[in-house]
C-alpha cells in the first residue's frame, strides 16, 4: 500500500520558486534555448516528484549522515502551524506534477514559435506552486497568497500568446472573473478572522455566530467559481480553449479539481454541515453534468468542446463527492478520486495532441481535425485513446472510475442519489454527441482533402519532445485499465481522511 | 492452467491479437489481410469444436484473472450450454461474413483495418457470449458496438454513413446503458459478478426485481431491435457494407437474446418474472406485424431484408414471453435458424446488387433466366424464412406458434399464426418481382466466387438444418430447462 505522506510540504514549495527565479534569471543572463529552458522546468517538477515519493528514505538518510541535523530541519520548518499535509493532497499535488513535468517536456517543441518562453516556464513553475501550497496550508492568509499566486500566473498563461485578440480576451475574462472570487474569498477569510482571532484552521472550531457562517459561505462561493461549477463557469471554456495547448493540458487536467479539492477540505475543517455541503453540492454538479454536455455538442472549436467536457467531469466528479459526503460513503468519495485522475490523463492527453495538430497542421476546429491524416497515425491514436477514455468506454480508466461511482450510488436507498446517477448516465449518453463526431473527422476519410496532402502523409516527423509525454500519458493510461487496483489502493488513503473531516 | 481454460481463452485470442497486430502491423500485409482474419476465425472455430467434448463431460471450469479485488471485480471466462447456440452461430458467421467480404470489398490500403475491425466485431460477439462476469460482458458488448459502428462510418454504401453511424451508435448505446443501470444494481444489491453465482439465485430487495428486469428488457430489446426500439436497425443495416451487414442482422441480433435468456430468466423465479410475459408477447406480435408490413411497402431490396428481421425478432421474443419450455427452446432454435436464412438472404442480395448494379426492386426484373443459380438459392431461402415444412426455420416456427398455445392467451397464439402471412407476402413479392415478372435488367456483372460460394453453402445448410434438426435441438435443450429456477 503506497502511503500518502508529505513530512515537510516546505520543501517541495521552496525547491519549485527558487527554481522559478533561477530559470528566469537564467534566462536573461545566458539567452539559454527554449528546450534547456524545458528540461529545467521539467527536472525541477521531477525533483519534487520524487521527493514526494522518497521522502522517508531521503530522512533517513539525512538522519543517519548527521545526526542531529533532521532536529535542525524540524526546527527550521515545523514551528510554525502554516503548512499540513493530508493524503488527498499529497495525492492531487503528485499528480500535478507528474502532469506538470510532461507538459515541459512537451512544451520544449510545442513553444519554439513562441517568443518570451523566459516568462513562460517560470510562470508555469510557479502556478503550480500555488497550487501545491494551496493543497498544503493549514492556514487561510497563506492559502489566500498561495491562490492568489496560482491564479494571477494562470491569468498570464491564458493570454500567453498575446498577439491573438482571442487569448486577451479569454484572459481578461478569466482575469475579471477569477479577481471578483479572489475578493470574495478574501472577505470571507476577514469575517472568519473577525470571528475567531485567529487564521490558523485549527483554531477555527465552533463558532455558530453569523460572520462565520456568511465567512465560510462566501469562501466556498468564491472557490465554486475558480473550480467552475456551473453558473460560474462561463470563464472556463474560453481560457482553456484559447490558452497555448500544453496549459490547457493542465489548467483542464487538475487545477480546477485541485482547487475544488481544496475548498472540499477547508470548508469542511471549518465546519461546514457535510450534509448541506454535500446538498448544495449536488444541485451544482447536476446542474454542471446538464450545462457542460448539452453545451459541448454544439461546439465547432475542438479546444472549446473539450473545456465543455471538463466542466462536465467537474461536474461527475463533484456528484461523486456531493453524495460521498450526503449518504456518509466511502466509495463515492473514492470514485470522486479515481475519476480525477482518469479525467486528468485523458484531459492532458487530449489536449497534448490536439497541440499536435494545432503545431504541424494548424487544425483548431473540429473539421479541421481531418487534416491530422497528413501525420502519422500515433497523434490520431492517442487522440482516440484519450476521447474513448473520457467518454467511459470500457475497459478504460473513464469507466472503471463510473463503474464505481455508481455501484455505490446504488448501495444508498436515497431517491435523490439513485436520480442523480440517472442524470449521471444520461450525461454521459449525451456526451456521445459530441465525443464521436470528433472521432469520425479524425478517422474518417470522408470530406475531401487537399489535393498535396496525401504525399505529405508519413513525410512529417513529430518532435520526439511531444511525443515523448504523450506516449508517457498512453502508457498510464493502459496501464491503470490494466490494474485499476493500484489506483484503487492510493485512493482509499485520500477517501478516508476526507471521512474523517466530517464530524 | 488448465486445457480446457485455455481453451476458453484461446477461442478469444486467436481473434484479438492478429485485430490488433493488423491495426498496428498491417499496412505491410495489407494484401494478405483477408487470409489472415479468415484463418484467426477459423481457428476460432475450430477450438470451439474441440471445446465441445469438454463441454459434455461437464470440465467447463470458469477461467479467471482478478481485476479489482477491492471492488469484488473478477474476470472470467465460461463456456456453458447456454452461451453454445449462440456463439455457435456467432462463429459461423463470422467466417461466412469473411469468405464473402473477399469477394465484396475491393482491395484497396485500408483493407488492412477492415478486416482487423471485422475480426473486433466477431471478437466482440464471442467475448459477450464467452464472459462470465458482468464487467468483462459489459467490456465485449460495448467493443462490438464500436467496432461495428466503426466499420458502417468507414465503409458505409452512401453518403449519410456517418449520420446513420451517429444514430446507430447513440440508440444502440442508450440500451446498454439501461442494462449498465441494471448490471451495477443487482452488483451493488449482491456484490456478485459472476454468472454463476447469479444462476444458483441471488437474494435481492424484492422492491427492485421488476425494475431489474424491466432495464434488461428495455436494453436487450434495443439491440434485439423490436418495434419501439427498432429505428436504427433498417438504416443501419442498409448503409453497412454487405459483410458486416451479414454479421449484424444474423449473430448481432442474437445478442439480445442471449441477453434475456442470460440475466432477467436466469436469476428471476417464474412468478417474478411472469409479469413481463404478456407485454413481452405482445410487442413480439406488434414487431412481427410492423416488420413484415414495412418490408411490403419498401423498395430498396437490403431495406425489405433489414425489416424481415425486425419481424424475425418478434417472433423470437414472442417465443420467449410464453414462458414456456417450448417457446424459449424454439426461440433459441429460431435465433440460429435466422442466422442462417438471413444470412442467405443477405448473401442473396448482395449477389443481385453487386451483378445489377440496382438496389430498387423497380429496376431488377426477370433475373430467372440469366442468373438461374442465384434464382434456385433466393427461393429456397425465401420458402424457408416464409416457413415451408423442411427447411430450416419451420421446426423453430412450429415451436413457438405451439408455445403460443399453452399460455392463457389463445387469442395472441392465432395472432401470431396469421402473422407469418405476411411474411409470406413480403418475401414472395421480393422474389416475384425480381426474378418472375418479365423485363430486363440492362447488363449483368461477373460475380465473385468467393459470393457465390457463400450463398450456395448457406442454401445447403438451410436445408440440412431444416432435414435433420435433431442434433442440434439436442445440443440446445441441455441447458434451457434449467432457466428461470428450472421450475417448468
Amino acid at each position: 500500500m503506497v502511503i500518502l505522506s508529505l513530512q515537510y510540504p516546505q520543501i517541495p514549495l521552496l525547491l519549485l520558486g527558487c527554481m522559478a527565479v533561477f530559470i528566469f534569471l537564467a534566462a536573461r543572463a545566458f539567452k539559454i534555448t527554449n528546450v534547456s529552458m524545458a528540461l529545467l522546468a521539467a527536472l525541477s517538477f521531477l525533483l519534487v516528484f520524487f521527493y514526494m515519493i522518497f521522502e522517508n528514505q531521503l530522512l533517513q538518510i539525512i538522519n543517519h549522515w548527521f545526526m542531529g541535523s533532521r532536529n535542525n530541519l524540524a526546527s527550521l520548518f515545523s514551528s510554525t502551524a502554516f503548512y499540513s499535509y493530508d493524503p488527498g493532497a499529497v495525492f492531487i499535488s503528485m499528480i500535478t506534477f507528474g502532469l506538470a513535468a510532461l507538459v515541459s517536456i512537451y512544451c520544449a517543441e510545442y513553444l519554439n514559435l513562441d517568443r518570451r518562453q523566459h516568462a513562460f516556464y517560470p510562470l508555469l513553475i510557479l502556478m503550480i506552486c500555488g497550487l501545491a501550497g494551496m493543497l498544503f496550508s493549514a492556514d487561510l492568509m497563506v492559502l489566500y497568497l498561495f491562490c492568489e499566486l496560482m491564479s494571477i500566473c494562470a491569468y498570464a498563461l491564458v493570454a500567453f500568446r498575446r498577439r491573438t485578440d482571442t487569448a486577451i480576451e479569454a484572459g481578461f475574462k478569466y482575469l475579471m472573473m477569477g479577481s471578483v472570487a479572489s475578493i470574495v474569498i478574501l472577505l470571507g477569510i476577514t469575517l472568519l478572522f473577525l470571528t475567531y482571532g485567529s487564521l490558523n484552521i485549527a483554531d477555527m472550531q465552533g463558532s455558530t455566530s453569523w460572520p462565520a457562517q456568511i465567512g465560510i459561505l462566501m469562501f466556498f462561493a468564491g472557490f465554486c467559481l475558480k473550480s467552475a461549477l456551473v453558473p460560474m463557469h462561463t470563464w472556463l471554456p474560453d481560457a482553456h480553449g484559447r490558452a497555448p495547448s500544453s496549459i490547457s493540458a493542465i489548467l483542464s487536467g487538475i487545477l480546477v479539481q485541485g482547487v475544488f479539492y481544496v475548498m472540499l477540505k477547508i470548508t469542511l475543517s471549518l465546519g461546514f454541515d457535510p450534509i448541506l455541503l454535500g446538498t448544495i453540492l449536488l444541485c451544482l454538479s447536476l446542474l454542471n453534468i446538464v450545462v457542460g454536455n448539452l453545451m459541448g455538442l454544439v461546439q465547432t472549436h475542438t479546444k472549446r468542446l473539450l473545456g465543455y467536457s471538463t466542466i462536465a467531469q467537474m461536474g461527475y466528479i463533484a456528484l461523486c463527492m456531493a453524495v460521498g459526503l450526503r449518504n456518509n460513503l466511502t466509495l463515492a468519495l473514492q470514485s470522486g478520486f479515481f475519476i480525477i485522475i482518469a479525467h486528468a490523463v485523458a484531459k492532458s492527453l487530449a489536449f497534448l495532441t490536439k497541440g499536435v495538430f494545432h503545431y504541424y497542421v494548424d487544425a483548431s476546429e473540429i473539421k479541421h481535425l481531418q487534416r491530422a491524416s497528413s501525420l502519422p497515425i500515433f497523434p490520431s491514436v492517442a487522440f482516440g485513446l484519450a476521447i474513448i477514455s473520457l467518454s467511459a468506454l470500457p475497459p478504460f480508466p473513464g469507466f472503471t472510475g463510473k463503474w464505481i461511482a455508481l455501484t455505490s450510488f446504488f448501495t444508498s436507498t436515497d431517491k435523490i442519489t439513485i436520480l442523480s446517477a440517472l442524470v449521471f448516465l444520461a450525461g454521459s449518453l449525451v456526451a456521445f454527441g459530441y465525443y464521436f463526431p470528433l472521432l469520425l473527422v479524425l478517422f474518417s476519410k470522408l470530406h475531401k482533402q487537399e489535393p498535396n496532402e496525401n504525399k505529405k502523409r508519413n513525410q512529417r516527423k513529430i518532435s520526439l519532445w511531444m511525443s515523448m509525454p504523450i506516449a508517457v500519458l498512453v502508457i498510464l493510461i493502459l496501464f491503470i485499465s490494466s490494474s485499476p487496483q493500484y489506483l484503487m489502493d492510493i485512493t482509499t488513503e485520500a477517501a478516508l481522511f476526507l471521512m474523517s473531516m466530517m464530524r | 492452467m488448465k486445457t480446457q481454460e485455455l481453451i476458453n481463452l484461446s477461442v478469444l485470442l486467436v481473434k484479438l491479437l492478429p485485430a490488433f497486430l493488423l491495426l498496428i502491423f498491417g499496412k505491410a500485409v495489407r494484401r494478405y489481410a483477408k487470409w489472415i482474419a479468415l484463418t484467426a476465425s477459423l481457428v476460432s472455430l475450430g477450438l470451439f469444436i474441440a471445446y465441445i467434448p469438454i463441454l459434455q463431460q461437464g470440465l467447463n471450469t470458469p477461467l479467471n484473472f482478478d481485476y479489482l479485488p477491492s471492488m469484488g471485480i473478477q474476470l472470467s471466462l465460461k463456456i456453458d450450454w447456454l452461451s453454445f447456440p449462440f456463439l455457435l452461430t456467432e462463429e459461423f458467421v463470422t467466417i461466412f461474413a469473411m469468405i464473402f467480404a473477399i469477394g465484396y470489398i475491393k482491395p484497396d490500403d485500408r483493407n488492412h483495418i477492415f478486416y482487423a475491425l471485422l475480426l473486433l466485431f466477431s471478437a466482440g460477439m464471442s467475448g459477450t457470449t464467452l464472459a462470465n462476469d458482468i464487467f468483462l460482458f459489459y467490456f465485449f458488448w460495448e467493443l462490438m458496438l464500436i467496432a461495428s459502428a466503426l466499420l458502417v462510418v468507414n465503409w458505409g454504401e452512401s453518403a449519410k454513413r456517418t449520420a446513420v453511424a451517429l444514430k446507430y451508435f447513440i440508440i444502440t448505446h442508450l440500451g446498454s446503458l439501461l442494462v449498465l443501470v441494471a448490471f451495477i444494481m443487482i452488483y451493488s444489491q449482491s456484490g456478485m459478478d459472476h454468472f454463476s453465482a447469479l444462476w444458483d439465485g441471488v437474494q435481492m430487495v424484492p422492491e427492485t426485481i421488476p425494475l431489474i428486469g424491466t432495464l434488461f428488457l428495455l436494453g436487450f430489446g434495443v439491440k434485439m431491435a423490436v418495434v419501439p426500439f427498432h429505428i436504427w436497425l433498417p438504416d443501419t443495416h442498409s448503409e453497412a457494407p454487405m459483410p458486416v451487414t451479414i454479421m449484424l442482422a444474423a449473430a448481432m441480433l442474437s445478442m439480445g437474446t442471449y441477453g434475456i435468456l442470460r440475466f432477467p430468466m436466469s436469476f428471476q423465479t417464474p412468478s417474478q418474472f411472469a409479469m413481463f410475459s404478456l407485454p413481452m408477447m405482445i410487442i413480439g406480435i406488434v414487431s412481427e406485424y410492423y416488420g413484415a408490413i414495412m418490408a411490403l411497402v419498401e423498395t430498396d431490396i437490403k431495406r425489405i431484408i433489414a425489416y424481415s428481421s425486425v419481424s424475425q425478432m418478434g417472433y423470437i421474443l414472442f417465443g420467449l414471453g410464453t414462458l414456456t419450455l417450448t417457446g424459449v427452446v424454439g426461440a433459441t432454435l429460431h435465433v440460429i435458424y435466422h442466422a442462417i436464412v438471413k444470412a442467405l438472404l443477405f448473401c442473396c442480395v448482395g449477389w443481385i446488387i453487386k451483378a445489377v448494379g440496382q438496389r430498387n426492386i423497380k429496376d431488377i426484373r426477370g433475373l430467372r433466366k440469366k442468373l438461374p443459380l442465384l434464382t434456385a438459392c433466393t427461393i429456397l431461402g425465401a420458402l424457408s424464412i416464409a416457413g415451408v415444412p423442411a427447411l430450416a426455420i419451420f421446426n423453430s416456427e412450429w415451436l413457438i406458434f405451439s408455445s403460443g398455445f399453452q399460455t392463457p392467451y389463445i387469442a395472441l397464439a392465432i395472432l401470431e399464426i396469421l402473422g407469418s402471412i405476411l411474411t409470406s407476402a413480403y418475401i414472395l413479392r421480393l422474389v416475384g418481382t425480381m426474378f418472375f415478372t418479365p423485363g430486363e435488367v440492362s447488363k449483368i456483372h461477373e460475380v465473385p466466387f468467393s459470393i457465390k460460394l457463400v450463398t450456395v453453402s448457406l442454401t445447403v445448410l438451410t436445408v440440412l438444418a431444416g432435414i435433420f434438426p435433431r442434433p442440434l435441438f439436442n445440443y440446445i435443450a441441455n441447458e434451457l430447462p434449467l432457466i428461470l429456477g428450472g421450475g417448468w
